[in-house]
C-alpha cells in the first residue's frame, strides 16, 4: 500500500482558526495509543513547532495541510503535509549563536531545535504527495 | 479541553514583583501572557516570573520571556525566573535560554 494514501491523512484548512481542533485529534490518536503524559507534552511541542510554521509561512494564499498519526508497538509518529513553499526546517541550526547579546538576539530559531531534541527522528522530504509537489514531515516519539 | 492558563500577582522579597502563570504559554497563551508581563514590568521592571505550575512552555513562550527580558533591562530592571519544572525546565535548559535569566528554585530566593 502506499505510505501516502490520502485516505490515512486529515485534511485541514492551513489556519490558525483549525491549529486547536486539528491539536485535539493529535492529542486523542496519542491518547488513544499509550502515550505516556510525559511523552505527550514533548508530542505537543514538536507538533505545535511545525503546525504553526506550516500555518504561518508555507502559503501565501490559503492552502492545506495535512497530517497523519501512526500507532507503532513502542512509538508513536506524526507526519504533516503541504504543498507550500519548499522549506526544509532541518537544513541548519537557527538557533542565535551562543555568545549572541541578548540585545541582539531574535526570538526565532529555537522550534526546531526543540523539535531535534525531543523526538527519537525527524525526517523532511520534498517530494509528489496529493497530486503536487509537498513538504513531507515525519517526526518519531516514544511512547513510554 | 486542557488549555488552562491563569495568573496571579504579588509582591514579592527585595521590591521584586513576583507574576505566576499557571498552565502553558504556547502559541494560544502566548499574546495574553506578554500583555500582562508587559504591563507589570512597566510598572516595576524587578520581576520574576514564578513557574512553578507552568506546565507548558513552547518556543512561542520562549519568544514572550525574550521579549520581557529585553523590556525589563531596557527600563534599568531585571526579568528573572523561578520554580521550572519538567519540560519547561528542559525546554528553558535545552534551547540555552536558561543562560540569558537569573534562575532560582522559588520566587522567595529573589535577591
Amino acid at each position: 500500500m502506499n505510505n501516502n494514501a490520502e485516505q490515512d491523512w486529515k485534511r485541514y484548512d492551513a489556519d490558525m482558526k483549525w491549529f486547536e481542533r486539528i491539536r485535539e485529534d493529535v492529542v486523542a490518536a496519542a491518547e488513544e495509543a499509550g502515550v505516556s503524559p510525559r511523552q505527550m507534552l514533548k508530542l505537543e511541542l514538536g507538533f505545535e513547532e511545525i503546525l504553526v510554521n506550516i500555518i504561518s509561512y508555507a502559503y501565501e494564499d490559503p492552502g492545506y495541510v495535512w497530517v497523519k498519526t501512526t500507532d507503532g508497538d513502542k512509538d508513536f509518529r506524526i507526519e504533516f503535509a503541504d504543498h507550500g513553499k519548499q522549506f526544509d526546517p532541518l537544513e541548519k541550526d537557527r538557533r542565535p549563536a551562543e555568545d549572541t547579546p541578548l540585545e541582539e538576539r531574535e526570538p526565532g530559531g529555537y522550534g526546531i531545535f526543540l523539535v531535534k531534541q525531543n523526538f527519537k527522528s525527524v525526517e523532511y522530504k520534498y517530494e509528489e504527495m496529493f497530486g503536487h509537489m509537498a513538504n513531507h514531515m515525519s517526526m518519531l516519539l516514544d511512547k513510554g | 479541553m486542557d488549555k488552562e492558563f491563569s495568573q496571579k500577582e504579588y509582591a514579592g522579597p527585595n521590591g521584586w514583583t513576583v507574576w505566576g502563570i499557571s498552565g502553558r504559554i504556547d502559541m494560544l497563551t502566548a499574546d495574553a501572557a506578554y500583555a500582562t508581563g508587559e504591563e507589570i514590568i512597566l510598572r516595576n521592571p524587578k520581576t520574576v516570573l514564578d513557574m512553578t505550575e507552568m506546565e507548558y512552555l513552547s518556543s512561542a513562550g520562549l519568544r514572550v520571556l525574550l521579549r520581557l527580558n529585553k523590556l525589563a533591562k531596557k527600563k534599568g530592571g531585571e526579568f528573572a525566573l523561578a520554580g521550572p519544572t519538567g519540560i519547561v525546565k528542559s525546554v528553558l535548559e535545552d534551547s540555552g535560554m536558561d543562560a540569558l535569566f537569573s534562575v532560582w528554585a522559588s520566587p522567595n530566593e529573589a535577591e
